[in-house]
């Protein structure tokens, strides 16, 4: 899917899949070694707003521990890893290295749906439940690995974000492993890491920053425009005052000779 | 049957290629907006941005003429007010001789148990800005309270730019500051 729809091979029904989504992106990620890349993804994942309104970085904290990605030799991605009680995360990112305590960090990935399950079904607490109980999702980590849920949507979830911390089962152990990150950011961290990166990590990296922009889920950065737009002339575009008449054939606005026409310009 | 020659189809094409880029960009900006004017803050119309989208086959057009995201306030000691980012594609009165982003604030009287999305709906930064103002001005913080048209608004605070002035997310943010920090106008209905 990621280099079909780059290269303009856009399927409707998969571009608005979250599955087939985190399938395309994370499924090259997953070739990416522990490095700069996670790094600077993982310092995009904010927590909830403490005192004073200041936002810890999961990236920032795994750093000032000395447990950055970077600081690992493995990765493994695993997909829908069901557990038999709690459900199925989209991913459980598995950071190794020898002599080291592993890094967890489970993935609920979500685009234009928000979390499932009310009260104590709650998805994320459920996941954070998971969190607790690894070697029933295939994970086997021994209890001083550290932990974490990140929930990666295409909007602000503060909102959501904090009502499941409203209902975790241990507030202070539950509340400091849950961040919350956006699409965006992973365009973003793919940008800023694939000039810098050998390959294939370049062409990786490249691929998933391009396939995002592609979908539109990139950061606001202004208003993109059309070089050759004309100045119209009032009255233009009246078509839509159009009473209620029979079909007489298409209305030709008689000022649009303004457009530049390129036969067999298409890119 | 024309002659199958003629370019306007494809100059239709170039025209709809801008809009649809204006589109997508406009996206990203409420999406932004989600996550600066409106952090922390609920959505009043959840995870919808427009309305009156024609499905049949009688039809002027088939466009959104307006998108738009509402934060409620959230309860306490405003529980009616909500903040407001919207953006005014076209108009069949041509009162915008261009698109326009709208950016406001409004405060609506609510009664017991009332939700704010019975109170708030999704046009009314456009009406704020060019009915209940009375003399729309791009560029200027309108204020009014107690419009005639929607008395169950306490007061608004409304600014609206040409939408491509609009550079960054920043300007977007900067916009609401001004209407945060001009004065809401004070009704004196019922008042001696």
């Amino acid at each position: 899917m990621l280099l079909a729809e780059i290269h303009g091979k856009t399927l409707e029904v998969a571009r608005d899949n979250e599955d087939y989504l985190t399938s395309a992106v994370f499924g090259h990620l997953r070739y990416v070694s522990p490095g700069p890349f996670w790094d600077d993804l993982l310092k995009r994942a904010r927590g909830l707003p403490g005192p004073g309104g200041q936002e810890p970085s999961l990236g920032s904290m795994l750093a000032d521990a000395g447990r950055s990605p970077s600081a690992y030799s493995r990765l493994e991605v695993r997909f829908w890893r069901h557990h038999a009680t709690h459900g199925e995360p989209d991913l459980i990112l598995h950071f190794t290295a020898d002599g080291r305590p592993p890094l967890v960090v489970l993935i609920e990935a979500k685009l234009w749906s928000e979390k499932s399950g009310t009260g104590d079904r709650d998805q994320l607490v459920r996941y954070l439940r998971v969190l607790e109980d690894l070697a029933l999702a295939g994970v086997n980590v021994p209890a001083d690995a550290a932990r974490f849920l990140v929930y990666l949507t295409p909007g602000e979830s503060l909102v959501e974000v904090a009502d499941s911390t409203a209902r975790v089962d241990d507030p202070a152990r539950d509340r400091p492993r849950l961040f919350r990150l956006q699409w965006q950011d992973v365009l973003e961290a793919a940008d800023a890491a694939w000039p810098g990166s050998q390959e294939p990590t370049c062409t990786i990296l490249a691929d998933v920053a391009c396939f995002l922009r592609t979908l539109g889920l990139e950061y606001f950065r202004g208003l993109s425009r059309l070089d050759d737009l004309p100045l119209l002339e009032p009255g233009f575009g009246a078509f839509y005052t159009a009473g209620l008449t029979g079909f007489r054939g298409m209305t030709r606005e008689p000022k649009m000779g303004f457009f530049e026409v390129c036969k067999g310009g298409w890119s | 049957m024309r002659d199958a020659s003629d370019d306007y189809g494809l100059k239709v094409s170039r025209a709809l290629e801008a809009v649809r880029r204006m589109h997508a960009d406009v996206s990203k900006m409420l999406l932004d907006a989600d996550g600066t004017i409106g952090k922390g803050k609920p959505s009043v119309f959840g995870n919808w941005a427009t309305r009156d989208l024609n499905y049949k086959p009688k039809a002027d057009y088939w466009m959104s003429w307006f998108v738009y995201r509402y934060y409620a306030g959230g309860g306490g000691e405003a529980p009616g007010l909500v903040e407001g980012v919207s953006v005014w594609f076209f108009d069949n009165q041509n009162r915008i001789a261009e698109p326009y982003l709208l950016v406001g604030q409004l405060s609506y009287d609510l009664a017991p148990d009332q939700k704010i999305a019975a109170a708030c709906q999704e046009y009314d930064l456009v009406f704020a800005y060019v009915h209940w103002s009375g003399q729309p001005a791009p560029g200027r913080v309108l204020t009014g309270s107690r419009p005639p048209q929607k008395p169950s608004v306490n007061w608004y605070k409304v600014i609206a730019v040409p939408l491509y002035a609009v550079t960054s997310m920043d300007d977007v943010t900067g916009l609401m500051d001004r209407v945060r920090a001009a004065e809401a106008p004070v009704s004196t209905e019922g008042q001696p």
